[in-house]
């Protein structure tokens, strides 16, 4: 149970995790293809499906993990932010609380 | 969406991905209804490009978030030692003097007092003091080292 609530608060990490294990498989599928295969024109779809698909689930293994790491200093932020506010002006840290200083590219 | 990036960041993403996987997915019909490596050339070449694609968005989301959240860091960290009248202020970088007996240091310009090592007076000259000397001159302690 601990473990299913870790794992729902890591989507990110953990669908990284998969996306690399899809990879792996990927790349497996394509090198049974091609090895199964007699001739280059038979062989290429499985080089397209198998190697292709598997660089593209690493780059999105990648993107989730990475992204998963910018929400965390995001976070972090948000607290160092609130932290700051609520010394700065006691009792206005929540109303200032809408005009953050994330607000600084484009969105 | 909680995290660095905004709408036009999340549409740039979905259409590199779109367009790779498009890519991907025609490269393999092309390459499958081909008998000769010479006709499935330039259907490999797409799938390629297809894949050039899908990195390209990667790449971009990455760099969005890290320039995003850099600006945010940057505004609020000066933003947290900005002092009271800009006025005569100079940016020195000289070390922190960490003090005596770990006082909280502070320059008469600030309106936070910090613990010496406080990653928001680091490189700043300041001057260690005793809590009721920084209260006295009317200064509060500092919400991220709380001294």
């Amino acid at each position: 149970m601990g473990w299913l609530k870790w794992a729902k608060a890591q989507w990110d990490r953990v669908g990284a995790v998969v996306a690399l294990g899809g990879s792996l498989l990927a790349l497996y599928l394509g090198w049974l293809g091609v090895s199964d295969s007699v001739y280059p024109a038979q062989a290429l779809p499985y080089v397209v499906s198998g190697g292709f698909v598997a660089l593209v689930l690493i780059g999105v293994s990648g993107i989730l993990w990475l992204s998963a790491d910018l929400r965390d200093e995001w976070r972090k932020m948000d607290r160092l932010e609130d932290a700051w506010r609520a010394s700065s002006s006691p009792g206005a840290s929540a109303a200032a609380g809408n005009e953050r200083l994330e607000m600084v590219g484009p969105r | 969406m909680i995290g660095p990036w905004g709408r036009s960041q999340v549409g740039a993403l979905l259409a590199c991905w779109t367009a790779g996987l498009a890519g991907i997915a025609v490269g393999w019909w092309g390459t499958s209804g081909r008998s000769t490596p010479g006709d499935q050339a330039a259907w490999v070449g797409l799938a390629a490009a297809g894949v050039v694609a899908f990195g390209a968005g990667v790449g971009l989301w990455v760099m969005a978030g890290r320039r995003v959240l850099g600006l945010r860091q940057a505004r609020l960290f000066a933003a947290a030692v900005a002092p009271v009248g800009a006025a005569g202020t100079t940016k020195t970088s000289q070390v922190v003097s960490g003090g005596p007996a770990g006082l909280p240091v502070s320059s008469g310009m600030m309106r936070y007092y910090h613990r010496a090592n406080c990653l928001l007076v680091r490189g700043k000259a300041l001057i260690p003091a005793g809590v009721d000397h920084h209260r006295r001159d009317g200064r509060r302690p500092c919400g991220v080292c709380r001294p």
